[in-house]
């Protein structure tokens, strides 16, 4: 049976590294997609709301508290805290998907340490510098990582799987009340 | 043998003593010692019995090649079996017990099987116990014995206290091994700025330089270089780490011993540690293990490596024998024959060279050694120690000329060569090539990623390893200078191991594989058979399969095999090695992988109100949903029943939202969903829904569901629980594949939407009042959705039923699930709103007739679920073609009916159907996909599958049970049990 964590866990890695676990607002998650010419037309979507096109799936693009992560050649999500009224065009469409993940946010100077026991990821300051972004699964569950700080990931996991996979990173740890 | 510490010398912290148990005997230890070195010091001359035959066996090796020192280690619940005396370090209270030995080490029953060893050879449990009279009967009854006879540790079933833990690490440079050549490596490419990991399976650096003796030149090295590697921050050191398998794509597990020295694990801290390593090119420094000798009785306890032999005297202060006798075929065991002798002990060197390099032959006599060119041992004396050896003039085939020699002695050493640890590289590159000058296979120095450095690839000298490690790490920084001895192994081997009277047999037993007792004769017994593939012969004898994985044994059946069959080693061939190098706590691989983590579990946001109303829970693939909702002292079939009659009376609501939910977009998304389901949906209005199934190619049912479409380009598909993932996947597929012409995106939605069904007559009244909107049939009839606001949460919610009710679907942003919930059962307390679980929807279900996936099961048809009427004949879609195969229109095909059970129990579902007067055998006419107690019906009803189905209602026939033994008797029936005309679900 999953166990509901109470937020924030604290606790240290088995190397003796702090981290905190903690849910965070995710704020507006919505996907655009599209098919022929997505980069030219998404990208003047966002920039409409002064944001660009990541050019890649591990980088992101951050104006203030929106992010935009490419997550496919023709898929970007962008996260905000408030909801964005992007631009109608043909040939692309919109979709939220605020309710479909939750935030963990992971902050310490273990927090890469935890993370590495979880996901296959070369989370070191330079192979995993601030901003990169990764579409991974922890414990065979799809999740998203963005690296917003030296010691702080905001991992966005599936809403239904939160409980389990709060529970399961935080079992990495030795909690601490 | 008389094994004894020396007042001086090792590696040893004399300071720090410690006591450990063995057979219930205390042996006094230093820190620094192993479990094996331990016993050695102390007298032990017995530590194991053999697998097969209970020989007393002592120890062999002084590292991971040891054969015959398995061991138990510790009691209670940390009771591990397996384990290595050689590689355990010894704590203070570390208790371990020998085992394969009953009643008891020094007198072992079982030692039995040694008399009738003749009859124990290679296949003999093949040839007595499988077949002889009939099938597997016989082997059956007889197994459990042989399983207890036969020699490996028992397990405990005790639940394991430590926790584990798996990491990933990424590097530039694997380094497996830090002996001389490894370190050298490290240190180059650590000064070169690579992010390197050196991986040590021992407690300290230095591999081969930690046998030298203490206070040499190469300890100063060695503390030079350790310290160097501590102060670069790109190096990481792994101690106690066994780099135990190597994968495709430069992957390697490792697993770290974090805490096996100590009596517990400290709190928070894991017993060991699952390393997986990606990098970008590995050096393989693993080094090379001694090859042992074959002659009669080779397996007395006394007989031992030289290199081990040397390694307990210079690492641990063990003198292991005072009379010795040191049988070789090249110069390595000199160098240890000089240090016993200037040790104390009277050594005899029976070299089978007839020529011995005369600088070695001068040391030796100047250390009083007596040295017998052109002799080996041909037997040993003693029972459960040496007590003497035979020692013979031989051919350079090893074959014995004329008489034999007695030497008592209490200590026997073998020096045959060395076999390359080439393990890793054979994992990742299967066969090595053989090597005549060193008589052993060898990978090459280079190979894609891949260096292998030092005596793995059989460096004649330690000069040549530290530069070859040095050049390997990247040639940064002065090169390391450190002069070894002048006893190449390779300079001038005699290739022979295997030594024998004129005739070419043994006077006695000669072990080829120690640990899986595996004797010459039985290598040649497999011969006379016909066994001829090097595989076959490994897999008939078991020569290879123990847990050491043949370090010791492989090449001398190899020589063995190529002897017999009148060919050299590489036309015999090799087998290949597979991972791990050394075994694998279980616990490790698992990780946290286990207990409630076992694997992820998928919850509804509305799940903690489930829990906190006393639902009982039920898996549903990764959900946890609710079963049933027990009042006072109710079990499952009369909450069910209760719950499903409440809903027929009032009103319930049920949690929906496993239900597959994708968002389907884009331009051609009508055409899309024209494609994948067997009706038609391009006429499907914006506002509407629509039931849908959808075939596999093949034309069997894939799944249902029903698809909303909210806008000109926008689509809601429902998928059922179990397929969603499936629905996707083949959907991203098509679209990536077949069909790369639509422009449509598949998303799933599932996590997205929270739902809610709520069903019943009253539904419609608790659904009006709460969200303030009319919904009569006018506004909202069958098959429509409308938006809805509930506690200032948008809905969406669609009139469809799945039980037959009056009924609706609400579906709701996740977050906020639990929200409606609780506002649905507060608006609902006028109505008798209930909730209601899993069993009840499925009574429900089956009673309206409604299939799920007990009828899609993957054998079925549209047609034999009586739904061939919504198959366009208009157009083309997944399955359209192959639905129409002769063997799936097949009249006599079991087809969907209904089963009223005659009397007053319940059939189970996957009985088997059968007419009533037909023998009750083979697969029957058809099967039951569900049963349940039909609270309207008010008697036991069943779903199935009966071949000619709708032309037998009014038939009874017979549901026969095989797995619990019970037969009933049942009418058949249309499977709509309940409201065939859909007054309830339309009014």
């Amino acid at each position: 049976m999953a166990k509901k964590h109470q937020s924030p866990v604290r606790g240290t890695t088995s190397d003796g590294l702090p981290v905190t676990i903690r849910e965070v607002e995710l704020g507006t998650l919505t996907q655009l997609a599209g098919w022929e010419d997505f980069d030219i037309l998404a990208d003047g979507i966002l920039r409409k709301q002064a944001l660009s096109l990541p050019s890649d799936c591990r980088s992101s693009f951050r104006r203030g508290l929106t992010s935009v992560w490419r997550i496919a050649p023709d898929r970007v999500l962008v996260r905000s805290d408030t909801a964005m009224n992007f631009e109608a065009v043909d040939e692309i469409v919109t979709l939220d998907l605020s309710h479909s993940r939750v935030c963990l946010r992971l902050n310490g100077r273990g927090a890469a340490s935890l993370l590495s026991r979880m996901v296959a990821l070369d989370l070191s300051e330079a192979g995993f510098p601030i901003g990169t972004f990764a579409q991974t699964a922890i414990h065979h569950v799809s999740v998203l990582i963005d690296r917003v700080g030296m010691e702080e990931f905001d991992l966005c996991i599936p809403t239904t799987f939160a409980v389990s996979l709060t529970g399961f990173i935080a079992e990495h740890l030795n909690q601490v009340a | 043998m008389t094994a004894r510490r020396l007042t001086t010398g090792g590696r040893i912290d004399r300071s720090l003593s410690v006591t450990v148990q063995f057979d219930q005997r205390s042996f006094s230890a230093h820190l620094g010692d192993t479990l094996g070195s331990a016993l050695l010091a102390g007298g032990q001359q017995i530590v194991g019995r053999s697998f097969k035959y209970h020989r007393p066996r002592g120890l062999v090796a002084a590292g991971v090649e040891e054969t015959n020192a398995l061991v138990h280690l510790r009691e209670g619940d940390r009771h591990e079996p397996n384990a290595q005396a050689t590689m355990v370090e010894v704590f203070d209270g570390l208790t371990s017990t020998p085992q394969n030995a009953w009643p008891s080490l020094q007198f072992d029953a079982g030692a039995v099987n040694g008399l009738m060893s003749r009859f124990f050879g290679a296949g003999f449990y093949y040839k007595t116990f499988i077949g002889p009279f009939g099938g597997t009967k016989f082997w059956m009854f007889w197994e459990r014995f042989i399983r207890k006879a036969a020699g490996m540790g028992r397990g405990t079933t005790l639940r394991d206290p430590d926790h584990y833990e798996k990491i990933n690490a990424f590097c530039d440079v694997l380094i497996v091994g830090a002996g001389p050549a490894g370190i050298a490596a490290a240190l180059a490419a650590g000064r070169r700025g690579d992010n390197v990991i050196l991986v040590e399976q021992d407690r300290d650096l230095g591999g081969s330089l930690l046998s030298e003796p203490a206070g040499g030149p190469s300890d100063v090295w060695l503390a030079q270089a350790a310290a160097e590697l501590s102060d670069l921050p790109n190096v990481r050191v792994l101690r106690r780490t066994t780099a135990f398998g190597a994968y495709d794509c430069e992957v390697f597990g490792l697993v770290e011993r974090v805490q096996d020295h100590i009596r517990a694990p400290e709190k928070g801290k894991p017993r060991q540690r699952y390393w997986v390593v990606r990098t970008k090119r590995a050096i393989l420094a693993t080094g090379a293990i001694e090859r042992p000798m074959v002659f009669a009785d080779n397996d007395v306890s006394g007989v031992m490596l030289t290199s081990a032999v040397r390694t307990y005297l210079n690492r641990y202060a063990v003198l292991a024998g005072e009379r010795i006798v040191v049988a070789t075929n090249n110069d390595s065991a000199y160098t240890a024959a000089i240090e016993l002798a200037n040790s104390g002990a009277r050594v005899t060197i029976c070299d089978l060279r007839r020529e011995v390099p005369a600088q070695l032959g001068e040391n030796a006599r100047k250390a009083g050694i007596d040295l017998r060119p052109g002799h080996a041992v041909l037997k040993v004396v003693g029972g459960k120690c040496v007590k003497a050896a035979y020692v013979v003039y031989v051919t350079p085939e090893g074959k014995a000329v004329g008489r034999s020699l007695r030497i008592d002695c209490d200590l026997v050493t073998v020096s045959g060569g060395w076999t390359p640890t080439l393990h890793l590289w054979s994992q990742r590159f299967g066969k090595p090539q053989y090597d005549r000058q060193l008589d052993t296979f060898l990978p090459p120095a280079e190979r894609g990623a891949f260096t292998c450095v030092g005596s793995l690839v059989g460096s004649p000298s330690l000069k040549d390893s530290l530069l070859q490690g040095h050049k390997a790490g990247g040639g940064i920084g002065k090169e390391p200078a450190l002069l070894g001895h002048a006893d190449f192994w390779g300079r001038n081997l005699a290739p022979v191991t295997v030594i024998t009277k004129a005739d070419g047999s043994t006077p006695g037993k000669a072990f080829v594989d120690f640990q899986h007792d595996v004797k010459l004769a039985d290598i040649d017994q497999a011969h006379l058979e016909g066994y001829v593939s090097v595989e076959h012969l490994k897999r008939y004898t078991t020569s290879g399969m123990a847990t050491d994985q043949g370090k010791t044994s492989n090449l001398n059946a190899l020589a063995r095999m190529s002897t017999l069959r009148g060919m050299d080693i590489p036309s015999v061939g090799t087998t290949t090695f597979r991972p791990p190098y050394t075994p694998v706590a279980l616990g490790t691989l698992v990780g946290h992988d286990r207990d409630r983590h076992l694997r992820a579990i998928r919850l509804s946001t509305i799940h903690g109100w489930h829990e906190e109303n006393g639902a009982e829970m039920i898996d549903a693939g990764l959900w946890l949903r609710p079963w049933y909702y027990p009042a006072s002292g109710e079990g499952i079939n009369e909450a069910y029943i209760r719950e499903a009659s409440h809903v027929r009376k009032h009103v319930g609501i049920v949690d929906i939202s496993t239900l597959g939910k994708i968002a389907v977009q884009g331009p051609d998304a009508a055409e899309f969903l024209n494609r994948v389901y067997v009706n038609g949906f391009k006429t499907l209005p914006t506002g509407k829904l629509r039931y849908g199934i959808m075939l596999r190619e093949d034309g069997f049912v894939f799944d249902d569901g029903a698809t909303a479409r909210l806008g000109e380009n926008d689509y809601f598909m429902s998928t059922t629980t179990a397929n969603a993932a499936k629905v996707l996947a083949n959907a991203e597929h098509l679209l990536q594949t077949a069909w790369r012409d639509l422009r449509v995106h598949v998303t799933s939605v599932t996590d997205q939407w929270a739902a809610i069904a709520i069903a019943g007559p009253k539904s419609r009244g608790v659904l009006a009042a709460l969200a303030g909107v009319d919904l009569s049939n006018e506004v909202l009839p069958s098959n429509h959705f409308t938006h809805v606001t509930i506690a200032e949460v948008a809905c969406r919610l669609h009139r469809m039923s799945f039980s037959g009710e009056l009924a609706y679907e609400l579906f709701i942003p996740a977050k906020r699930g639990r929200e409606i919930w609780e506002a649905l059962i507060a608006a609902g307390v006028p109505y008798n709103l209930r909730p209601y679980g899993l069993e009840a929807m499925g009574a429900l279900r089956i009673e309206k007739g409604h299939i799920a996936g007990s009828e899609i099961d993957g054998r079925t048809t549209l047609k034999d679920l009586g739904l061939e009427g919504f198959a366009s004949t208009k157009k083309q879609f997944v399955g359209s073609v192959l639905r129409k195969r002769p063997v799936l229109e097949d009249p006599s095909r079991p087809s969907l009916v209904g089963l009223e059970i005659i009397g007053d129990s319940s059939a189970r579902a996957g009985s088997l159907l059968f007419a009533m007067n037909a023998p009750t055998k083979g697969h029957g006419e058809g099967w039951v996909s569900a049963v349940t107690y039909s609270p309207a019906l008010k008697k036991n009803i069943a779903l199935a599958l009966l071949a000619r189905g709708p032309q037998r209602f009014g038939e009874t026939i017979q549901v026969v049970d095989f797995v619990g033994n019970e037969t009933w008797q049942a009418k058949v029936v249309s499977h709509h049990f309940f409201d065939p005309e859909g007054h309830h679900q339309n009014g």
